[in-house]
């Protein structure tokens, strides 16, 4: 990876220096440091991240309002590329130190509003999983503590009462990071049936990196969406419709003969983002402390993966005091898959059944225990984190993760990715 | 002194004391508890609200948790519409709720948070819960309509700036409250509210204290609450400035639209 991008990153800075001269607006932040621990054998052993974020906003006139936001990350175990800065793409397998958050300009009029820049485009009304969620791509390093990353779009929305009208279009769609390969997220087969006609009856894998066919920024690799959205009294829905690529790679074994031998097989393993076009509603129901939250989308991705699917989530929630209370079930039904590597829970896990209990007052103690349990092959996936702020501008927070679940199935292959986590955050604002 | 007019004219005059006197004694010495109390509310009603808030909250041990907010109200009473906006601490600053209250119905609530970049339809609380960590149930923080209690005068005691009538209330039968009665301190002369204590079945169970009182646009405002939860031990002080009334702020702000948009207040 060359190094590059450090001239981009002093080049916004310089930039955006001369609005807060001129404008009101407000500096905010925080600093984290994280630390992992896992009983069980695997790479790594313990993860230690430090991440801060740093953002500004302004509204410089009474219809102009700016943001920026960059993230810095530092990590002791490798998924930080140490030879990049910045990486304007952020399509690489490793996560440069410096990304760029939110760095757009927002026109806002009674009747309409448009952003330009880069931003997160979050969709959806369910709380677990979204399957409409299809614009902002995620750095999945981590899977079960999943980044946004922020497209590049131009958002438009259209008010008229109660209902809202937006259109978006990315020029460049951005890529959901996998975990690397052969780590404790994305376990890769050690031997396979040997292909040679002669030797051993099992050969040894050795992966490597291979090529990543992602689309090109050119206006027929554009993405778009548009979403219909109407808020009434006791109910709030959206219907949408995504044209453009689906951000989960589509991971392929592509065996090398070249530098194999009848021991050893040599496979790289090659990325490819299929297009995507994706159909959906969402909903959400309120009556007394009762919310009934429903999403769906019917899918249909494009080469290699050609399968067309539908992938939906419905909960329901119960409020008492501070506490609430989520069951839910969430299910992809259609076509088998062509060959896929799920690295997500989404891909892997469902069907499932959800049950989240969380207590959350700001500023004060909070807790929270997730359950998920897959039907499919039988796995679990349980949390639980409780946190604590420590004075005005700190919290620290401490939790457990463990997963269980047969081999072979995608559970059972994160079985050995049980984990404690501390977590320490100091947060400003000026 | 013994002129026939003069004579009529002292009888005339005697006549007339004699009916004033007579329609003095039918006014009742003090207002009712329901007159005092519409009479304050009359006093305290506008169309829209904004302050800056900060709040301490102190537990039973003494342990203090600072926040800010900032708070629009537009309507009164049981049609209302409010926008709050956590200021500080820096972890909650940008968080903000808007609550729509209709008569008759539930409220309905949407929360945005920043760092997710959504928002969220919420379930309404139970009335009784405390507000976002804070001593003050949602109940306590909303405006009452006073067709909905029944009033009494109990009485009067000295308060700050003066004496206070002493005014039960209790809510009628079709009213949810968690509070069984209620006595406020109103001052005579302003009608200002003192003090504030709540009931649950028939027990003190919290206090409200009203002071640094300053007319703004002609309302005479506390500009410092102090809420007692006396079960708990525990005091939350809020503090209010920029205090204004009457903003001519639009209903078009009262929308999730606004809620991302939040940065300045409008003025």
């Amino acid at each position: 990876m060359p190094r590059r991008g450090k001239g981009a990153a002093i080049l916004l800075a310089l930039a955006l220096f001369p609005f807060p001269a001129r404008a009101e607006g407000t500096f905010s932040g925080w600093v984290e440091a994280k630390g992992l621990a896992y009983p069980h054998e695997g790479d790594p052993e313990r993860d230690g991240w430090m991440t801060s974020r740093l953002a500004w906003e302004s509204r410089v006139t009474p219809h102009l309002l700016l943001r920026a936001s960059g993230d810095f990350d530092l990590d002791t175990h490798g998924e930080v590329d140490r030879r990049s800065f910045y990486d304007p793409s952020d399509r690489a397998l490793e996560r440069a130190p410096a990304r760029i958050e939110d760095l757009s300009a927002t026109w806002t009029m009674p009747a309409w509003d448009v952003a330009i820049g880069k931003m997160i485009l979050p969709w959806g009304r369910a709380d677990v999983w979204n399957p409409t969620d299809n614009l902002t791509p995620f750095d999945t390093l981590d899977p079960l503590d999943r980044a946004r990353l922020s497209s590049w779009a131009i958002r438009g929305r259209l008010y008229r009462g109660a209902t809202t009208v937006e259109g978006d279009f990315l020029p460049a769609p951005g890529v959901t990071r996998l975990p690397t390969a052969n780590g404790r997220w994305l376990p890769l087969p050690a031997s396979a049936p040997s292909p040679f006609p002669t030797g051993p009856s099992m050969v040894a894998l050795e992966w490597q990196e291979g090529r990543a066919t992602y689309p090109g920024v050119r206006l027929d690799n554009a993405a778009w969406a548009v979403k219909v959205d109407r808020r009434g009294s006791t109910c709030e829905g959206s219907i949408s419709h995504y044209q453009g690529w689906d951000d989960e790679s589509v991971l392929l074994a592509r065996p090398l003969l070249g530098p194999s031998t009848p021991a050893t097989l040599v496979v790289a393993l090659d990325r490819v983002q299929p297009r995507l076009s994706s159909t959906g509603a969402d909903l959400a129901f309120v009556r007394g402390r009762l919310a009934i939250r429903g999403e769906m989308a019917v899918d249909s991705r494009g080469a290699p993966a050609n399968r067309g699917f539908t992938f939906f989530v419905l909960e329901a929630e119960w409020t008492e005091g501070n506490w609430r209370m989520i069951g839910g079930w969430a299910d992809i039904r259609g076509a088998a898959a062509v060959i896929t590597t799920a690295s997500s829970l989404e891909q892997g896990a469902l069907p499932a059944i959800i049950l989240h209990v969380e207590r959350s007052v700001p500023t004060g103690a909070g807790a929270s225990i997730q359950v998920i349990r897959s039907l499919q092959g039988d796995g679990t996936l349980g949390r639980g984190e409780v946190s604590l702020p420590v004075g005005p501008s700190l919290r620290v927070s401490a939790g457990v993760e463990m997963i269980d679940g047969p081999r072979g199935t995608f559970l059972g292959a994160w079985r050995r990715n049980d984990r404690a986590l501390v977590r320490a955050r100091w947060s400003f604002r000026r | 002194m013994s002129d026939p007019r003069f004579l009529r004219l002292a009888g005339g005059a005697a006549v007339l004391a004699a009916i004033a006197s007579a329609a003095l004694a039918v006014v009742p010495a003090s207002p009712t508890g329901e007159e005092i109390a519409r009479e304050a509310d009359r006093r305290r009603t506008t169309k829209s609200q904004f302050y800056d808030g900060s709040l301490k909250v102190i537990d039973a041990k003494g342990k203090t948790r600072d926040k800010g907010w900032r708070f629009w109200r537009l309507g009164y009473g049981g049609e209302s519409k409010t926008v709050l906006q956590f200021t500080s601490p820096a972890e909650v600053a940008g968080v903000s709720l808007l609550t729509v209250t209709k008569a008759g119905r539930e409220d309905e609530q949407w929360m945005w948070t920043p760092a997710i970049q959504r928002d969220r339809r919420i379930a309404a609380q139970e009335k009784s819960t405390k507000f976002l960590g804070t001593d003050f149930t949602y109940e306590d923080l909303e405006e009452r309509v006073v067709d909905d209690y029944a009033y009494g005068l109990e009485g009067e005691e000295p308060c700050e700036g003066g004496s206070c009538w002493i005014v039960s209330s209790t809510p009628h039968a079709g009213k949810k409250s968690q509070y069984s009665r209620s006595l406020s301190a109103i001052r005579r002369g302003d009608y200002a509210l003192m003090k504030l204590e709540l009931f649950v079945s028939g027990k003190p169970r919290r206090r409200l204290v009203l002071s640094d009182h300053r007319a703004v646009q002609g309302v005479v405002t506390p500009h410092r609450l102090v809420m007692f939860d006396l079960e708990k031990e525990s005091r939350t002080e809020l503090t209010l400035t920029g205090l204004r009334y009457d903003l001519g702020v639009e209903d078009s702000f009262f929308t999730v639209r606004s809620l991302q948009e939040l940065h300045a207040p409008p003025r």
